[in-house]
């Protein structure tokens, strides 16, 4: 049509068919992506539900510590995200920067910071291969739900909004799988829930900005 | 429609006596365009095409103007259930303008990157997309060897070999100078418009 018309003759065209649109309502949106989190945690728990008891019976501090990090992250970055679907909101790379931070040294501060006894004890590599697969299937539910907000959205950067679906979904992924997992060493979190942060977000970069749809 | 029969009055303003740049008066129109009123839908367009054509040609190439314009329309189109009443409608617009502007210029710049692995010559005579003033205003924030060998492709029009040989340096050398030039230009431009 482009190549046809003018821009009168496109004005004229876009406003023949032009239909009446429901407007995009974000408080709606945040809440249909609680209510499928809350799904999807009281379905876990339901499953899972002794071994998280076990878990924070044995260590309380450290697994709260843990579940506050990743619950963290979760909330930051995808309060970052629906801010980022309006296309006015400007640059929020350093409160990205900030709230992650934040995070990191909250984790390190409260998270066993012991590396005594050997680094396969402290990795885990088998424990820590099914953590990492597990938190990266326990994301997609967020990951899909925020893609196709995404979608019905105007995000002016695609990058940045990308790269905070894939942390927040990666971080709500962890968030699932630690409530049940007894690893509590920093250099475990970094490396096996990190990696897992790390795909989800990788995985929203290279695949996200495609569907931003504009 | 019935009820509204002067929508080009609707704050008490002729549309002879509003500016092209304001576009203060289109958020109660763009409400009414969103629940299916053609006549309100085809004032905001109308409104946002002027606007587009004065932002656009302080900015880009007088050629591209048209194109960006209509990428912009198409844009605001498909966008339009994005506006929220309760802001108004001016940011939301530049915001989206602005947007397809620089992803115009990212496209063009990539797609110009991999025209020089291909050959040693520059395309056009100026930045199909980017205006002159534009060009020169960034050229003074990116350091003067990237800055001169720019210069000298998207201004002046010489091919890649002719400055290797002008400034000395070698073929690949110049390619570099001005694909890292045009990153930092981009991201000169992208940070100036967030």
């Amino acid at each position: 049509m482009r190549e046809t018309t003018d821009s009168m003759s496109l004005i004229d065209s876009l406003t023949e068919s032009m239909a009446p649109v429901t407007r995009r309502k974000p408080r709606r949106e945040m809440l249909i992506l609680g209510g499928i989190l809350f799904l999807q945690l009281a379905g876990t728990l339901a499953l899972i539900g002794t071994n998280t008891a076990a878990v924070f019976t044995h260590n309380l501090s450290m697994a709260a510590a843990k579940a506050v990090f990743f619950a963290g992250l979760t909330l930051g970055f995808a309060a970052l995200a629906f801010r980022s679907f309006d296309p006015t909101t400007p640059r929020q790379r350093n409160i990205a920067y900030g709230v992650g931070g934040l995070m990191v040294l909250f984790a390190i501060a409260f998270l066993d910071r012991n590396f005594g006894g050997g680094a396969v004890n402290i990795l885990a590599p088998s424990s820590g291969l099914r953590c990492l697969v597990s938190s990266v299937s326990f994301s997609l539910p967020m990951f899909i739900a925020l893609t196709f907000f995404m979608r019905g959205a105007a995000p002016t950067q695609p990058n940045a909004t990308a790269a905070f679906i894939g942390v927040a979904a990666g971080s709500w992924g962890a968030f699932i799988y630690g409530l049940q997992c007894p690893f509590m060493n920093i250099g475990f979190v970094a490396l096996w829930y990190g990696g897992a942060i790390a795909l989800t977000t990788l995985a929203a970069a290279v695949i996200l900005p495609r569907f931003a749809r504009w | 429609m019935t009820g509204t029969p002067h929508l080009r009055v609707i704050d008490g303003k002729k549309p002879s006596s509003r500016p092209v740049t304001d576009l203060s008066h289109l958020g109660p129109l763009m409400v009414k365009a969103q629940e299916g009123d053609k006549r309100a839908y085809n004032e905001v367009l109308t409104a946002c095409d002027a606007w587009l054509r004065v932002f656009l040609a302080r900015r880009v190439a007088p050629e591209s103007v048209e194109d960006i314009a209509q990428e912009a329309l198409m844009a605001l189109h498909r966008k339009r259930h994005t506006y929220d009443p309760e802001k108004p409608f001016a940011p939301w617009f530049v915001a989206i303008a602005r947007y397809k502007w620089l992803d115009r210029l990212r496209k063009h710049y990539r797609a110009e990157e991999v025209e020089y692995e291909d050959q040693a010559s520059v395309s056009g005579h100026e930045s199909a997309v980017m205006s002159k003033i534009v060009l020169e205003r960034l050229l003074a924030h990116i350091p003067d060897n990237q800055a001169q060998a720019i210069r000298l492709a998207k201004i002046d029009g010489y091919a890649l070999d002719e400055i290797a040989q002008m400034t000395g340096q070698s073929l690949s050398s110049v390619k570099v100078r001005i694909h890292r030039g045009m990153k930092r230009m981009m991201k000169k431009l992208e940070e100036a418009h967030a």
